[in-house]
């Protein structure tokens, strides 16, 4: 039999039947490309937790007390807020055990359909002496310091470097860009906080509506643990000794995306898993049909010399090859889908999206390729095991 | 009348290739609406109010849509096999000019979180490579097809 490629003989089977053959890989195509959806959204929202919270710098963030929602939201999604507490605060903050180094930021919601700003942003004033979020970047990317009337923006935000922006009648110069992070952070503007403050003096003359901010407020304090202590220890000590504060530290911000999706996650697990089960019992079911059309075909195959070990092993093969064509289909398919509309997922799972790294989808697509072609493997084991044993004589008749 | 396979792909190729002109003309101005009907449009200095450059993707997307229903219909109808081919590559064009039109030619607005930019534009640049994927399919078909 060795002038007869398996590989061939199989893919003559799966042709000649072309429409069963296109039903069998929509249905595995389907499976797999949801598969491969889910774990594409759930490895691309822990890609951009790591990359956004490492942008961040800070290991804990301190805010007003009750304004936790919202900051989470403008973190995750870029929903713009102002929130105000003293400054004071961080002088609290910098002497409890454990705390490294802090730095302070203030938050300021552009105004909407305003002629005095280019558009309804999330300001970020830090402070250039203290700071360990855009400092770094400044660094290593723009070599020089943040000139006052300079911005560095996120990666959503679409005016070019060297574009103008204008907030609360103030025009600044893009001096950046920030690679994206899928988190709220891409979708703001950083500018030093010397300059907010004077933005919030000038905006009584040159905005429709004044900025009500003193020199003597901000709206977070960034704060990096030293490396002996956990960050949720520092927070706790932070709770008990600064009064009207609230504290979000970066693992509870993980924890808390990672609630909002399992439901999500577990649903579309669940709807694969039962949507794989019913394939499996469909591909077993379709071999076994065929398995039984073809009673005459394989009881001449074996009359001409091929072994039952043939007859398995030509199953088999062509299982896989099928399993294979619906699992490439799914992966496009779904790697399309997802690609086009990763943004629109994000947006309306309310959270960050980043697309996974090369290493982390090649090995998406490995997975969902092996886990497909072993459905089709395991569906017509029987089948296969069943044809093998016919016997010539009786196969050839059973199928006339 | 016994069809052939080639002829009878060929028509089921017409069948999609109109659900999919349907489904080009439709999306920007239903399923993923374009800016336009989230009431965003742009004031110019006289104080007016014009639409956004997506909106007239939108519209060309309709012209487009509606002739590769025509070319659908053609090729359900066609039996010749240079005419599928020709429509073949009929179709591929449009399917490619589909894509271009949010992309390069008209375009969409330059604001990433804009509703053209996270939905349309992805929806018509999928469709529009989905369009090609099927006018290979009928130009492979028709190719292999035995001259009746």
């Amino acid at each position: 039999m060795k002038g007869l490629g398996l590989l061939q003989l199989s893919r003559q089977n799966l042709r000649r039947r072309l429409f069963r053959t296109l039903a069998v890989a929509t249905c595995l195509g389907l499976v797999t490309g949801i598969l491969f959806s889910e774990s594409l959204i759930a490895e691309g929202v822990q890609r951009s937790l790591q990359v956004g919270i490492a942008r961040l710098g800070a290991d804990i963030l301190v805010v007003p007390y009750g304004q936790e929602m919202p900051v989470q939201t403008s973190l995750l999604t870029g929903e713009p807020t102002s929130f105000y507490m003293n400054r004071s605060v961080e002088r609290q903050i910098a002497v409890v055990l454990g705390v490294e180094r802090t730095s302070s930021q203030l938050f300021i919601a552009s105004l909407q359909r305003a002629s005095c700003c280019s558009g309804f942003f999330q300001l970020i004033a830090f402070e250039p002496q203290s700071d360990f979020t855009i400092t770094p970047w400044l660094k290593s990317n723009l070599k020089r310091p943040l000139g006052s009337d300079e911005v560095i923006v996120g990666s959503k935000i679409f005016t070019p470097e060297g574009g103008e922006l204008l907030f609360y009648g103030h025009r600044f110069t893009v001096a950046g860009k920030l690679e994206p992070t899928g988190m709220g952070l891409d979708a703001a503007v950083f500018i030093p906080i010397q300059t907010a403050y004077l933005m919030a003096a000038e905006s009584i003359v040159k905005a429709e509506r004044p900025l009500a901010i003193k020199p003597d407020q901000i709206s977070a304090v960034l704060v990096k643990v030293d490396s002996a202590t956990l960050p949720d220890i520092v927070a706790s000590r932070i709770t008990r000794n600064v009064e009207h504060v609230s504290v979000i530290t970066s693992v509870r911000l993980v924890k808390s995306v990672g609630e909002h999706l399992s439901g999500l996650i577990q649903s579309l697990f669940l709807l694969t898993g039962t949507l794989w089960a019913v394939s499996t019992l469909l591909v077993g079911t379709i071999f076994s049909m065929t398995m039984n059309e073809r009673r005459r075909e394989i009881g001449l195959l074996r009359a001409i010399g091929a072994t039952g070990r043939f007859i398995f092993k030509m199953v088999i093969t062509e299982a896989a090859l099928l399993t294979f064509i619906g699992g490439l289909l799914g992966v496009v398919g779904g790697g399309a889908i997802m690609f086009s509309f990763s943004l629109l997922i994000s947006k309306s799972l309310e959270v960050p999206y980043l697309w996974p790294t090369f290493v982390q989808v090649s090995e998406m697509i490995a997975i969902s390729m092996a886990i497909a072609i072993l459905t089709g493997l395991l569906a017509s084991l029987y089948p296969a095991v069943v044809a093998s044993r016919m016997e010539p004589l009786y196969a050839i008749r059973s199928g006339e | 009348m016994i069809m052939s396979k080639n002829s009878m792909t060929s028509r089921v190729l017409g069948v999609f290739a109109v659900a999919l002109g349907l489904i080009v003309a439709v999306v920007p101005h239903y399923v993923f609406p374009v800016c336009q009907y989230s009431g965003m449009l742009v004031q110019t200095m006289a104080g007016t109010y014009i639409p956004m450059r997506c909106y007239w993707t939108a519209t060309a997307e309709v012209g487009l849509g509606a002739v590769i229903v025509v070319t659908g219909l053609l090729l359900f109808v066609s039996r010749h096999i240079e005419t599928r081919m020709a429509l073949g590559f009929v179709l591929g064009a449009l399917g490619a000019v589909a894509a271009l039109v949010p992309t390069y030619l008209i375009g969409v607005c330059a604001n990433p979180m804009h509703p053209c930019r996270i939905a349309t534009q992805p929806a018509l640049v999928l469709l529009g490579m989905v369009t090609v994927i099927f006018a290979i399919i009928a130009i492979a078909t028709a190719r292999g097809a035995p001259r009746e």
